[in-house]
């Protein structure tokens, strides 16, 4: 006879984020739902992104973009890079319903270089429609202390636009969530500004060189004094 | 309407040979090649049979997802819930929505309060209209 695979035997036979987040998408039963699932799976692609910044500190917006992208297909969601709504839009990520999450990456550079990759989302490339409410802005931080550059950046859209609502989030400190009247529908349009750390600067080799440095300093000291 | 085929090619343009891909396609195959009142229901362990896999795993889960979430709509997900007696009881999907909302799942016959009722939801899939009509 077949085991009834139930909800807590799927998630205990598969903790995996990865694992989780193609579960929350096709478990999904609302566009509330299907966000949230989205923002989990984008979240765990981030985490992987930072796990391997070493190798990443070269790499342009459309070669991360596209490393969100292919990791988003591998779960099963229908994503897509560059395609055409409204304009090139970096992440499209469509399902059924109508279901429509757009996502614009940006190096952070400036807060107006931000500014410009909020403005393609929200006036650009989405529509506002039902089913299409939500989207995000992903910057890729290259920076040192993003939680203080996220909080500089809030301070930012505020000054630019305040008819923006502001809210924490509750999948990451590092993430914040904002609230506008969508321009075209007029329905509010959240978009969720979520950080990639990519800052790669590590010190242990600067410590050991240092010593060496000082070692050698001392060596030619000892010999000068012999001398 | 697409017909199967049309909906094989959207998955091959779109994920290519990725192993979740080529699995959405076997069960696409088995869909379109048994008779409708023998799909009322389809679990996991019947989606696992299908593809030859001992349990599910994550090429599965994928195959699922692209079936299910994307626009391709193949299969809609339904929820049972088994209680103690090992009586089944489909939940309405608005029901389901509630008791993810809330955390409360209220047995829809006794009106008991069920404690930990993920253990007792079992996913199932059933094809979609779309596919129906389809073919």
């Amino acid at each position: 006879m077949n085991k009834q695979w139930t909800i807590e035997d799927l998630k205990l036979a598969f903790p995996d984020p990865a694992f989780q987040c193609r579960m929350a998408m096709f478990l999904a039963i609302s566009h509330e739902e299907r966000i949230s699932a989205v923002e989990r799976a984008i979240d765990h692609v981030a985490q992987n992104l930072n796990r391997t910044r070493q190798h990443r500190q070269h790499k342009n917006e459309d070669l991360l973009t596209t490393d969100i992208v292919t990791s988003l297909k591998d779960m099963g969601f229908q994503a897509s890079h560059d395609t055409d709504v409204g304009g090139h839009c970096d992440i499209v990520i469509e399902g059924r319903e109508d279901f429509l999450w757009l996502g614009e990456a940006k190096t952070h550079s400036s807060y107006d270089w931000l500014y410009k990759g909020f403005q393609q989302l929200s006036t650009r490339y989405s529509g506002g429609m039902p089913g299409q409410e939500a989207g995000g802005l992903i910057i890729y931080c290259y920076n040192k202390k993003v939680l203080e550059m996220m909080r500089d950046w809030q301070t930012h859209l505020i000054e630019r636009r305040d008819d923006v609502k502001i809210s924490s989030c509750a999948l990451s400190k590092l993430a914040f969530r904002s609230t506008h009247a969508h321009d075209a529908s007029g329905l509010p349009y959240m978009i969720r500004h979520m950080p990639v750390p990519l800052y790669f600067e590590p010190q242990d080799k600067v410590a050991r060189s240092k010593d060496r440095a000082q070692t050698t300093s001392r060596r030619v000291a000892r010999k000068k004094g012999a001398q | 309407m697409l017909s199967a085929d049309e909906l094989k090619l959207k998955i091959n343009r779109i994920w290519g040979v990725a192993p979740g891909a080529m699995l959405s396609l076997r069960i696409i195959d088995f869909l379109t090649s048994v008779p409708s009142e023998q799909l009322s229901m389809l679990t996991f362990g019947n989606l696992c049979r299908v593809v030859g896999k001992p349990e599910p795993d994550k090429d599965l889960l994928t195959a699922i997802n692209i079936l299910v979430s994307s626009k391709v709509q193949v299969l809609e997900t339904h929820m049972l819930f088994i209680d103690d007696n090992k009586d089944e009881h489909e939940i309405d999907l608005k029901d389901l929505q509630e008791t993810r909302r809330s955390g409360v799942f209220i047995h829809p016959r006794t009106g008991e309060m069920i404690n930990n009722f993920e253990a007792h939801f079992v996913p199932f899939f059933v094809p979609s209209q779309s596919l129906r009509e389809g073919n």
